[in-house]
C-alpha cells in the first residue's frame, strides 16, 4: 500500500508528503495556480510532520507573506490584500497586492495548508474574481489531495495527478470564464448606470474604460474621439502604464487600426500586432511600448462615427477571440450613448442657458414696465431703471445723459453711483466722448486707462468708471438725444457685443418711457395751469360789476382786458342811495389763483365797507387796511384808487393806497393829477390814507387807471406813458367815455405792435354831463302841409341829442298832435290871413321844452272830453285822441292864454 | 308837385286784401288817402290786413282812420287785421288802447 499524499501526524493532525518528486508537482501546480490569475509569484505553505508551516515556492516579501499564510492557515479563510495594505498598524506598506487561500476543508480536520499569490502583472491588485477563482482552485485542490494516494514507484501515479491538476486547471478556467461572463454582465450594467447617473463624461469614460480593461483582461485600453475637423482621431481616455506618453498622439484617419476603424466603422482585430503593417506605430514610439495584439470598435452616434475604442494586449491569453468583438461593442456602444448623451446635455445647458438669459432680460423688459407704470416722474423711473440696468448687465453703475435743447443747450445726467441715482446738469464744453457718441450714433465700448483719464471731460471722468459701454439713444420720430451708459462691468474683460444687444433691447422701452413720462408732465402741468386760469377767470369775472351805472349825472364808460388769462386789476362801482356813488380801480401784486383770491378777498372786504359804513375813502381803505392785512398771509398787496361822488353836491371824494395818480380832466381841457398818499393795502398794519376832495363841474372828466394803461412800450422800449394817455383822452373828451376808453385801447395796441399785451390795461372814465342849452324858434303856416315840415324841424334839432328811448318818438307824436290841433281845429274858424303857429325849443342839459304859440280861438282844456273808443267805433265821434296822446306821451304839458295868444307848454326829459 | 310822402298799394292774397301802406300816417297824409282806403275796405270779400310795415309814424288822425275802418268792416261783416307794427307806432296804439280792437300780427305770413 502506498501511503496517502495527506497523511495523519502521530499528534493527530494532517500533513502533506513532500518528497522530491512531489515537490517538483507542487512547483507545476504553483506555476498553474500563477497563470490563473497572472500572479507574479506563488507558494505552498504547507503543514509538515511535526504540525508546521512550510514553504514551497520563491517568494519577495518572505516576511509578509509568511505573515499572511499563518493568519489564512488559522483562520481557514481565503483573502486578498492591495497593494499598500498595512498588516498590522505601523507595519510597512505591501509592495504587492496579495492573495492567500485555504487549503484543507472547513468542516473537517483535514487542514493541509495555504496557497498564496504576490503581486498580479499588468494590473495594481488581484480582483475578487482572481480570490474567487483561487479560493476554488485550492477547495478543489484540497480534494485531490485528500483522494490522492502517493507511491514513490508508481509513475503512473505521478502522471495520473498530473493529468488531475490539468483537469483541476482546465475546471478552474471554464469556472473563471463563467465568472468572467457574469463579471462582464455585472459591468455592463454598473457601466449603464453610471452613464445614467453621472454628468461628468471624462470620469464616465475613464471607468467605462478601465472597466473594459479588467473585462478584457488586457494591459491597456484607450478612447479615441475624432476631432472638430474629422481629421484625426486624438486620445481621449487611455488607461494603462503609458497613459500620458500616448495621450499626445493623433492617429490620422485612414491610417492605423483606429483610423482604418473610424472609416469601416466595423469593430477589428489584430493579433499580431508586430508584424502587421497597417499598425500605426507612431503610438508604440512615442510611449515605448509593444503592441501585439488590438481589438478596435467604432463609437457610433447615430450613423456618424464620433471614435474608436481600443483594448490592447491581452493579459492570459494570447489572441482575441471573435467573441470579444460583441462584448467589446457594447462597451463601445456604451461610450457612444454616455458620449452623446453628454453632448445632448451640454447641448441642452446651453440651450438652457440661452433660454434663461433669455427670460431674465424679459423680466427686465418686465420690471422697467412696472417702473414706467409706477413712476411719476423722471428721477423715479431713473432711480428703478438704472438699478434695473446695472443689474442686468451685471455693472457696477449706470446712467442717462440726455440732451436739453432749449435757448441755452444743457446736458441733464442721471446717474447711478452706489445704488443712488443723482440727477445733475453739465455745459455742453463738459463733455467729449459722450457728446460725439451721441452726434455720431456710434456706440462706445471701453476700459478707463490711465490716458482715458487724461482726456477725459468732467462728464466723463464722472460717470465712466473702469469699463464703460456707452449706447446714443435717439429713437426715430423723436426729438431724444441721448445715451445710456453702464460702467464697471462685475468680470473680467469689460463689456462685449453681448451686452450691447441687451442694452439695445432695453433702452429702446427706456427711451420710450422717458419720452411719455416728460410729455405726460408737459400736459399735466399745462392742463393744471388751464384748469387755474379757468377758476381764477370764473372768480374775476363774478367780482368785477356786470353792468355799466346808467345815470343822467355822468357817463361812465370801463374795460379791463388782461395780460394773458388772467388779470391782476379789478375795478368796481356802485350806486348807494339816490345820490352817492362809488368808484374804484385797483392793481393786485401777483398773478393767477392765489393773487385771484386776494383779489375777491380784498374787493369784497372794500365793497362790503363801502356800502355798509358811510366812511369817508380816506376812513374806508384804512378799515380795509386793517383787514386785508389780517388775512394776507403770502405777502400780497393791492394797489388801489377809491373814489365816492355825490351827485347833490357834485363832489368827488378820493383817496389812494399806494396807487398811480389819478385823472381829472376838466371841460376846457386843462387836468390835474388826483394825488393820493397810504402804502398798498395789506403791506402794513396800520395805514394812513390821504386823498382829496374836488368838485365836478358839467364836462368834467375823471379817468381811473392801472399802469397797464401808461406803462405799455413801443419796439424801441419807449413807454406809451401817462402825457400820451392823457393828450389822447382830451382829443376825444366830447365822445362818449366807452368809445374813448376803446379808442385809447386801440392806439395803446398800435403803440406797441406787439399781439401780446405787457400788462394789464384798466382804464375806467367817469364823463359829468355838460351843462348844455340851446335855443331854436321857428314859426309854420297853419296849415295841414306845415305839419310834416314841423315834424321834420323837430327832427333836425333833437335827433341827435335825445338818448332816452322813445323820448324822441313821443316828442314827435306829441307835437304833431299839438300843432294838428292848432292847424285842424284852432285855426278852423279863423279870419285871419295867414294864420300861423310858432314853436320854440329849448334843450337844457337833460331836457327839452317846446313852447307853441298861436292866434286861434282860446283853447280850453277843460272842455275836451275824455277820449272814447267806443263812441268813435258807433260813429258817434270821429277822433279826439290827440289832446290825450300828447299829455299822456310828455312829462308835462300845460296851456296858457296871454297877449291873445294860446301857449302850449311840453316838457320832457330826454337823458 | 307831390306834397304828399304817402302812397297806398293793395293785392289780394287769398281770402284777404292786403293793403301796404307807406309813409306816415299824420293829419295831412290821411286825408289824402282816406277816401282810397275806404274804397278799398268796401271793395274786400272776406279779409283785410292792413301792413303798416312801412309806417314809421303814426298821429291820432291816423288812428282814426284805422278805427273808421274797423267800424266799416264790422258793418260789412269782414275780418280785418293789421300786421308789422313798428315800435314808435305800436306805442301809440298802446297808450290809446287800440291794439285791443285790432288782431295785429307780427308780420303779414301770421296775418294770412
Amino acid at each position: 500500500m502506498f501511503p496517502p499524499l495527506v497523511q495523519k501526524s502521530a499528534e493527530g493532525g494532517y500533513f502533506v508528503s513532500s518528497t522530491s518528486e512531489l515537490v517538483e508537482l507542487y512547483h507545476f501546480i504553483l506555476g498553474q495556480a500563477k497563470r490563473l490569475v497572472s500572479g507574479k509569484a506563488a507558494a505552498f505553505y504547507l503543514k509538515n510532520a511535526q504540525g508546521n508551516l512550510t514553504r514551497v515556492g520563491s517568494i519577495k516579501d518572505i516576511d509578509s507573506a509568511g505573515k499572511i499564510a499563518k493568519h489564512v492557515f488559522k483562520s481557514k479563510k481565503g483573502i486578498r490584500l492591495k497593494k499598500g495594505a498595512h498588516l498590522t498598524p505601523g507595519a510597512s506598506p505591501l509592495e504587492d497586492s496579495y492573495l492567500a487561500c485555504y487549503i484543507g476543508e472547513d468542516l473537517s480536520e483535514l487542514s493541509i495548508g495555504v496557497l498564496l499569490l504576490e503581486g498580479i502583472n499588468h494590473f495594481e491588485n488581484f480582483s475578487e474574481q482572481d480570490l474567487n477563482l483561487i479560493n476554488y482552485f485550492s477547495s478543489n485542490l484540497t480534494a485531490l489531495f485528500r483522494d490522492s494516494v502517493y507511491s514513490d514507484n508508481e509513475k503512473q501515479f505521478y502522471s495520473s495527478l498530473v493529468t488531475s491538476i490539468f483537469l483541476l486547471v482546465d475546471n478552474s478556467n471554464i469556472h473563471n470564464n463563467n465568472n468572467r461572463l457574469q463579471y462582464f454582465l455585472e459591468e455592463i450594467i454598473r457601466v449603464a448606470i453610471l452613464i445614467n447617473t453621472s454628468l461628468d463624461l471624462d470620469k464616465v469614460l475613464e471607468m467605462v474604460m478601465v472597466s473594459a480593461k479588467s473585462v478584457f483582461r488586457t494591459e491597456a485600453s484607450s478612447l479615441l474621439l475624432l476631432d472638430d475637423k474629422k481629421e484625426f482621431l486624438v486620445f481621449n481616455t487611455v488607461t494603462g502604464d503609458k497613459k500620458e506618453e500616448v495621450s499626445k498622439v493623433k492617429v490620422p484617419i485612414g491610417q492605423g487600426i483606429a483610423g482604418t476603424v473610424a472609416i469601416t466603422k466595423q469593430p477589428m482585430i489584430i493579433n499580431d500586432a508586430q508584424n502587421d503593417s497597417r499598425v500605426f506605430r507612431e503610438v508604440d514610439k512615442a510611449s515605448n511600448f509593444v503592441t501585439r495584439n488590438i481589438l478596435a470598435a467604432p463609437l457610433i452616434a447615430g450613423e456618424e462615427v464620433i471614435g474608436v475604442i481600443e483594448a490592447i494586449n491581452t493579459i492570459d491569453r494570447n489572441n482575441f477571440s471573435q467573441n470579444d468583438i460583441d462584448f467589446f461593442l457594447s462597451f463601445s456602444s456604451a461610450c457612444a450613448v454616455a458620449i452623446q448623451k453628454t453632448t445632448l446635455l451640454n447641448n441642452l445647458n446651453l440651450a438652457n442657458l440661452e433660454l434663461q438669459q433669455k427670460v431674465e432680460t424679459l423680466e427686465s423688459l418686465f420690471e422697467l414696465s412696472q417702473a414706467v407704470l409706477e413712476s411719476h416722474d423722471e428721477l423715479g423711473l431713473m432711480s428703478r431703471a438704472l438699478s434695473i440696468l446695472s443689474k442686468e448687465l451685471n455693472a457696477a453703475d449706470a446712467g442717462m445723459v440726455i440732451i436739453l435743447e432749449g435757448k441755452k443747450k444743457q446736458i441733464q445726467v442721471y446717474a447711478r453711483q452706489n445704488g443712488i441715482v443723482f440727477e445733475s446738469v453739465y455745459e455742453m464744453t463738459e463733455s467729449n466722448l459722450i457728446l460725439e457718441s451721441i452726434e455720431s450714433k456710434e456706440p462706445l465700448i471701453g476700459t478707463v486707462t490711465r490716458e482715458d483719464s487724461d482726456i477725459f471731460f468732467s462728464l466723463e471722468s464722472f460717470v465712466l468708471k473702469e469699463s464703460y459701454l456707452v449706447l446714443p439713444v435717439t429713437p426715430s420720430g423723436s426729438s431724444l438725444k441721448a445715451a445710456l451708459y453702464v460702467c464697471g462691468k462685475k468680470k473680467k474683460g469689460g463689456f462685449s457685443e453681448a451686452d450691447l444687444r441687451m442694452l439695445k433691447t432695453i433702452s429702446s422701452p427706456l427711451a420710450k418711457a422717458y419720452e411719455n413720462l416728460r410729455l405726460s408732465q408737459e400736459i399735466i402741468t399745462k392742463k393744471s395751469i388751464e384748469k387755474e386760469i379757468e377758476i381764477t377767470r370764473n372768480i374775476q369775472n363774478n367780482i368785477l360789476p356786470n353792468a355799466l351805472i346808467k345815470s343822467d349825472q355822468f357817463d361812465l364808460g370801463v374795460k379791463s382786458v388782461a395780460a394773458k388769462e388772467v388779470s391782476g386789476d379789478f375795478y368796481d362801482f356802485h350806486q348807494y342811495g339816490s345820490h352817492n356813488f362809488s368808484f374804484l380801480v385797483a392793481d393786485v401784486s401777483g398773478k393767477s389763483l392765489p393773487a385771484a383770491i386776494f383779489m375777491a378777498m380784498s374787493s369784497s372786504i372794500i365793497r362790503t365797507l363801502s356800502r355798509t359804513t358811510p366812511l369817508s375813502p380816506s376812513e374806508l381803505l384804512l378799515r380795509a387796511n386793517e383787514l386785508i392785512y389780517e388775512d394776507s398771509q403770502s405777502g400780497m398787496f393791492v394797489t388801489l384808487f377809491f373814489a365816492n361822488f355825490d351827485s347833490i353836491s357834485k363832489k368827488i371824494r378820493f383817496a389812494s393806497a399806494g396807487h398811480n395818480d389819478q385823472l381829472w380832466i376838466r371841460n376846457d381841457g386843462s387836468y390835474e393829477l388826483l394825488k393820493g398818499k397810504g402804502a398798498p393795502l395789506g403791506v402794513v398794519p396800520m395805514g394812513k390814507y390821504l386823498g382829496g376832495e374836488i368838485d365836478m363841474a358839467p364836462g368834467d372828466m375823471l379817468v381811473f387807471y392801472t399802469d397797464g394803461a401808461i406803462e405799455e412800450k413801443n419796439k424801441i422800449e419807449e413807454e406809451f406813458g401817462l402825457e400820451r394817455l392823457i393828450s389822447e383822452i382830451i382829443l376825444r373828451k366830447h365822445k362818449p367815455s366807452q368809445v374813448i376808453i376803446e379808442e385809447i385801447y386801440q392806439i395803446i395796441r398800435e403803440f406797441s405792435g406787439e399781439s401780446e399785451q405787457y400788462d394789464d390795461f384798466t382804464v375806467m372814465i367817469l364823463k359829468f354831463a355838460e351843462n348844455v342849452t340851446e335855443f331854436y324858434s321857428h314859426s309854420f303856416p297853419a296849415v295841414s302841409s306845415s305839419i310834416p315840415k314841423f315834424r321834420d324841424f323837430l327832427t333836425e334839432k333833437l335827433k341827435d341829442k335825445i338818448l332816452r328811448e322813445f323820448a324822441f318818438d313821443d316828442i314827435l307824436v306829441s307835437l304833431d298832435e299839438a300843432a294838428t290841433n292848432i292847424v285842424m281845429h284852432g285855426y278852423a274858424e279863423t279870419e285871419l290871413a295867414n294864420p300861423m303857429f310858432q314853436c320854440e325849443i329849448l334843450i337844457d342839459h337833460d331836457r327839452v321844452f317846446f313852447t307853441l304859440i298861436d292866434q286861434a280861438k282860446r283853447f280850453q282844456r277843460d272842455l275836451v272830453p275824455l277820449p272814447s273808443l267806443d263812441e268813435n267805433l258807433r260813429g258817434e265821434r270821429r277822433g279826439g285822441f290827440g289832446v290825450f296822446l300828447m299829455e299822456k306821451l310828455m312829462d308835462k304839458v300845460s296851456y296858457e292864454f296871454k297877449d291873445n295868444k294860446n301857449h302850449t307848454y311840453l316838457e320832457k326829459r330826454i337823458i | 308837385m307831390n306834397e304828399y310822402s304817402i302812397s297806398i298799394r293793395s293785392e289780394t292774397i287769398g281770402d284777404s286784401e292786403v293793403v301796404h301802406i307807406q309813409g306816415n300816417l299824420d293829419v295831412h297824409n290821411t286825408h289824402h288817402i282816406e277816401q282810397q282806403l275806404m274804397e278799398i275796405v268796401r271793395g274786400a270779400k272776406t279779409g283785410i290786413i292792413f301792413d303798416l310795415g312801412e309806417v314809421n309814424f303814426i298821429s291820432s288822425a291816423g288812428i282814426r282812420v284805422l278805427v273808421t275802418s274797423l267800424r266799416l268792416c264790422q258793418d260789412l261783416g269782414i275780418k280785418i287785421s293789421i300786421c308789422s307794427l313798428k315800435p314808435a307806432v305800436e306805442k301809440v296804439f298802446d297808450v290809446i288802447g287800440i291794439n285791443q280792437l285790432f288782431l295785429i300780427h307780427p308780420d303779414l305770413n301770421s296775418a294770412l
